[in-house]
């Protein structure tokens, strides 16, 4: 007698089944390609999840929450000003309800809007590693903070508790957070404009290697692209001694004597100038690739 | 046939599975969901083929259909809020005879797109600025 171990009783001449239909060896494959898809399905989903998170999916997040803040917001001061009208208890902890709806949001804004940051620096072609790491050490530590800070609110707080937790974040970002979010959108601005400068560089280096084996197989002349070489040189060092003097100035967002608001234009209006030098970059290599052209 | 002779007896699971290690797991797996399954094919929904078959073909496809849009579905993010753009610029093909000719085209292209990029570059980032945020809280 064969016994099977579910207690199905079959006698040694009838097979052993496990279902009624189909073969043992048709159901195996099945079994194993459902194995199979299920695995791909999951590796999929998660790949889907992985792949969505970008800058520009970061900033739809932040308008969002942009969006979240400002109703709870209109909600908060409504419910305030219905309570100072009249201060009666049921008002109060409408208000109180409101109040923390809102600062819970308010923390949560902020956290999202560093991460739009980040998600920006980190699609910066003119920074290297090294000072997108810099950056991010400074900017991850502060959306931790706020997520933390958003949760310790507690639902049960009475409205003193939550003014001196609002305070202390307005300490936090005025403080801390505010110089960080300055000197990282001045450093979006620094790279884009260094990706820029970087890509006319590899164009320069280009045209140059295309004179020189012009002029060695003697289809171009070596006037006057050896004076041009020489202006073009010189404003790309311009470009360069520029950036460092912008760079000089950001650095008083973290400093005592200076508005962090008015060090951030400072860099950036520094930082301005370098677009007209890259403009006249453009124009002088553009220039060298007609002469080239009508040479040959 | 000899009459003496027991034909084969069909291979108990372990001795299928000997092995094969993808086999015995598959093995195990069975030995692990049999009693669900026997009180499943015990049910009314499972022994009414007409009504199990063309439910089970349905999920079947849909779970099919997912996977076909996991693989091959556009994965473009969805529509954002319109960004400043660099006014558009036509660029002049210019024929040249000589073999440099294409290495001068793909470089004035390369120009004009860094010249667009130049002119659209807002150094104040105004759309990352910061939120307006009231941090005067108290009443």
């Amino acid at each position: 007698m064969v016994k099977w171990k579910h207690g199905c009783l079959q006698n040694s001449y009838a097979p052993v089944r496990f279902w009624s239909w189909p073969p043992e060896t048709m159901k195996t494959t099945a079994f194993k390609i459902i194995l199979v898809v299920s695995a791909l399905f999951l590796v999929l989903t998660n790949r889907a999840k992985a792949q969505a998170f970008d800058s520009n999916k970061a900033y739809q997040d932040y308008q969002y929450s942009l969006g979240v803040y400002q109703t709870s917001y209109s909600a908060y001061q409504a419910s305030k000003d219905f309570y100072l009208k009249s201060p009666t208890l049921t008002l109060k902890e409408d208000a109180r309800k409101k109040t923390l709806a809102m600062l819970r949001d308010r923390d949560q804004l902020i956290s999202v809007y560093i991460t739009m940051l980040r998600m920006n620096i980190l699609g910066v072609k003119g920074l290297s590693n090294d000072e997108k790491n810099t950056i991010f050490g400074k900017l991850d530590p502060e959306v931790k903070w706020y997520q933390d800070h958003k949760s310790s609110y507690q639902d049960g707080d009475p409205l003193e508790t939550l003014f001196t937790k609002s305070t202390e974040a307005a300490d936090r970002y005025k403080a801390t957070t505010q110089p960080i979010i300055y000197e990282t959108l001045f450093n979006i601005s620094l790279g884009t404009e260094v990706g820029i400068r970087m890509d006319h560089e590899e164009i320069y280096t280009n045209l140059k290697s295309i004179v020189d084996s012009g002029v060695a197989s003697g289809k171009l002349d070596m006037n006057p692209f050896n004076r041009w070489f020489s202006d073009i040189d010189t404003t790309i060092s311009q470009l360069k001694i520029n950036d460092d003097k912008a760079k000089a100035k950001i650095v008083n967002v973290y400093g005592q004597y200076y508005s962090i608001v008015g060090s951030y234009n400072s860099g950036t209006d520094t930082l301005a100038t370098s677009l007209t030098s890259l403009s006249e970059l453009n124009r002088f290599l553009t220039e060298v690739l007609t002469s080239i052209k009508n040479q040959q | 046939m000899n009459d003496n002779q027991q034909p084969n007896p069909v291979p108990t699971p372990t001795e299928v599975t000997k092995g094969n290690p993808f086999n015995e797991i598959i093995a195990k797996i069975k030995l692990f969901i049999s009693p669900f399954w026997q009180r499943f094919t015990q049910t009314k929904f499972y022994t009414n083929k007409k009504i199990f078959y063309p439910i089970a073909g349905m999920f079947g496809l849909m779970f099919l259909i997912i996977i076909l849009g996991l693989l091959f579905g556009n994965r473009k993010p969805m529509v954002v809020r319109p960004t400043p753009t660099p006014t558009p610029i036509t660029s002049e093909v210019i024929e040249s005879p000589t073999p440099k000719g294409d290495a001068l085209s793909v470089i004035e292209q390369k120009l004009l797109d860094l010249k667009s990029q130049i002119d659209s570059l807002d150094i104040k980032q105004s759309r990352l600025q910061p939120p307006s945020m009231d941090f005067k809280i108290s009443f």
